[in-house]
């Protein structure tokens, strides 16, 4: 078990800023998934954990000492690759055993753990073929292998399921998590895909452009997205988020979006402002309620999925998304009511786009939020 | 036109086949017979094709007689040595080039190759003129350094295009499986760059083997002269050529080439390919 923290960390690849001044700790026995859009610098960040990309700045502490004199087989640490990087030229026990062979371990030690090893993941009638031979799962069991042999103290995975189909990746993020319960190791996944990120962390660090935009449980990133960004990429459909004003009067709050006038009648802000303010506001699709309720939308597209529906409305100029269970017998272009969970809006301020009731505007009424 | 090629071409394309082979193996063919027979039948009119006796006198004498075997041992004493260089610097600079990141890297990869474009007869006199200046002129050092210098940007080239189609992540990998850079390089790189170093190595032992205008020009004693020059120098003058020797020598000295082409052929036609497909 270790614990990891960047201080401070940033890495600039000619002009491109890979990685933007992060600060992040991941507490022992994290189960931490880095998400975030392709070219955010995901990538970078575990390759300069696994010391194999140096920072410009900034330090990384691994159980509180400073790695960056280390070199990677110094470190502690295994990574598993998108690609797998197994030694096509080694058998299947060879490369397994080959971060043993580096680090000395005789050879009937190396033996005799790398075929128990085999055994608990199932490869052992592999063992002699070379990785050219083996299937895509295979392969990434022996990737993983590599990496558990010598029982480090932090993994590293770069979205190692992304070469699999769709059923095998859902069994291996299932052995994944059984894995990291077992092992309670340190544990950090790179990936773009929600889902993985979702069901696997512990929590999860979502990253754009360089920078950490939130770290937090799922249920965090989930219902609190702290920004704008996250809220937009977190969640599937997308959460709506619509450019509006929020009107203060009278300890009242009155929303206007596209059209739509909401009465947020007993939201009460703590600072009790006054005036208008801009604000972005987030509707996720379950919090849409359709059948009735005090406002009118036509429907522009009907996605079925099978146990539910996406409707896609159109409420003055504000579009949305609902979510209903089921088939819907409704048609394009028909109009329908519906209803918004007002305690379930989320609110993004239109320049910075932070969420506002992290600042200043916080919710105060015990019932909201 | 489409499915199985017509009989009649396919006839014409194997007849062309073998005409082409025929042109290249009659002189090496030509130079074998030669060796063998005596010299009073080599300007027989109308020529014999096959010896009417054989006689090995040529090579007895080449071997016992004459400074043959000297000049052997420094040519294959040249081609090993540059051979060894060559690769061993080309590896581990092909890596270099491809993989650490440096201030001018790529202008130092064309300009690499810019010393290709030059012809050698360009080179030679500055050549000469250095080695004379550090003491290197009339011994086998010299050639080496100068086959070095020439064989090395093609050996560059050559291995950085094999070597970049070897993932970086399988380096990445053995690092943080424990090796060192060096370590990484010669357990992952190493074994899996083969080809390319086989087809490298052939192709600069054949040059260093077969030059011979280097040879004429930087080295003019018996002690370092390699075969090309010495067998010349030896059986050609201006008034006459001993044939029968001549042939001889020349039989004897393709056969390194030869072993070399067997047992490197396989990686040598690979590379080809591999040059053609990837750059
Ligand atoms: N060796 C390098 N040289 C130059 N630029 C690089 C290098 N490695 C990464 N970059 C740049 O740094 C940025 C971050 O790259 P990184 O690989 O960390 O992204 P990522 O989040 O892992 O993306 P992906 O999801 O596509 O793997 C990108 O803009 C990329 O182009
Ligand atoms: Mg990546």
């Amino acid at each position: 078990m270790a614990e990891v923290v960047f201080d401070s960390v940033c890495k600039q690849y000619d002009d491109v800023v890979a990685v933007d001044a992060l600060d992040l700790t991941i507490a022992p026995g994290e189960m931490v998934t880095m998400l975030g859009p392709s070219g955010c610098g995901k990538s970078t960040v575990l390759r300069m954990l696994a010391g194999l990309v140096m920072p410009d700045s900034g330090r990384i502490l691994i159980d509180g000492n400073d790695v960056g004199g280390l070199t990677p087989g110094e470190r502690d640490i295994a990574m598993v690759f998108q690609t797998y990087a197994l030694y096509p030229h080694m058998t299947v026990a060879q490369n397994i055993a080959y971060p043993l062979r580096k680090r000395g371990v005789a050879r009937a030690e190396r033996m005799r753990r790398v075929r128990a090893l085999a055994e608990s993941l199932q490869i052992a009638p592999l063992l002699d073929r070379r990785p050219a031979q083996l299937s895509g799962g295979q392969q990434q069991r022996v990737a993983l292998g590599r990496a558990m042999v010598r029982d480090p103290s932090v993994f590293l995975f770069d979205e190692p399921l992304s070469n699999l189909d769709a059923k095998l990746r859902a069994h291996m993020r299932g052995e994944l998590i059984e894995l990291h319960r077992r092992l309670g190791r340190t544990m950090i996944y790179v990936t773009h895909d929600q889902l993985e990120a979702m069901t696997m962390a512990t929590r999860i660090a979502v990253m754009a452009d360089g920078a950490l935009q939130q770290y937090g449980t799922p249920a965090d990133i989930y219902d609190r997205p702290a920004n704008r960004f996250v809220a937009g990429f977190v969640g599937t459909p997308a959460m709506a988020l619509i450019d509006g004003a929020l009107l203060f009067q009278d300890n009242r709050a009155i929303l206007g979006i596209g059209g739509l006038t909401v009465d947020l009648g007993i939201r009460r802000f703590r600072d009790r402002p006054v005036g208008t303010w801009q604000v972005t506001v987030g509707i996720r699709p379950e919090d849409v309620t359709i059948g009735n309720g005090p406002f009118a939308a036509r429907i522009s597209a009907i996605e079925p999925i099978g146990h539910e529906t996406i409707l896609t409305l159109e409420a003055g100029t504000a579009r949305l998304c609902a979510r209903v269970a089921g088939s819907s017998l409704a048609a394009v272009g028909e109009t329908v009511r519906f209803a918004l969970r007002q305690h379930r809006l989320h609110f993004f301020d239109v320049v910075s786009g932070r969420r506002i009731d992290e600042i200043g505007l916080a919710v105060v009424d015990g019932k909201a939020m | 036109m489409s499915g199985a090629r017509p009989a009649w071409r396919a006839a014409a394309l194997t007849a062309l086949t073998w005409v082409l082979v025929l042109l290249t193996t009659f002189p090496l063919l030509w130079m074998l017979l030669t060796s063998l027979k005596p010299q009073t039948e080599l300007f027989a009119l109308p020529p014999t094709f096959l010896p009417e006796s054989i006689s090995f006198a040529p090579y007895l004498r080449l071997l016992f007689d004459t400074p043959f075997p000297r000049y052997f041992a420094n040519s294959i004493v040249l081609a090993t040595a540059t051979t060894l260089l060559v690769v061993a610097i080309g590896a581990i600079g092909a890596h270099s080039l491809l993989r650490f990141s440096y201030r001018g890297r790529e202008a130092l990869a064309t300009l690499v190759l810019a010393t290709y474009l030059l012809p050698s007869v360009v080179l030679i006199v500055p050549l000469y003129l250095m080695m004379v200046e550090i003491g290197l002129a009339n011994r086998l050092a010299s050639l080496i350094i100068a086959y070095t210098s020439f064989a090395l940007p093609y050996a560059l080239w050559l291995l950085r295009s094999f070597m970049a189609a070897i993932p970086e992540e399988m380096e990445a990998a053995a690092r943080v499986d424990g090796a060192s850079r060096i370590g990484a390089f010669v357990d992952i790189i190493l074994p899996q760059a083969l080809p390319g170093i086989g087809a490298t190595a052939l192709f600069t032992f054949i040059l260093a083997w077969n030059d011979y205008l280097y040879a004429l020009v930087l080295v003019n004693t018996d002690t370092a002269r390699p075969l090309t020059t010495g067998v010349v120098t030896m059986f050609v003058t201006t008034f006459n050529v001993e044939w029968s020797m001549l042939m001889a020598a020349s039989v004897l000295m393709s056969i390194p080439p030869i072993i070399l082409f067997t047992f490197f052929h396989h990686q040598l036609s690979r590379s080809i390919g591999a040059a053609g497909v990837r750059s």
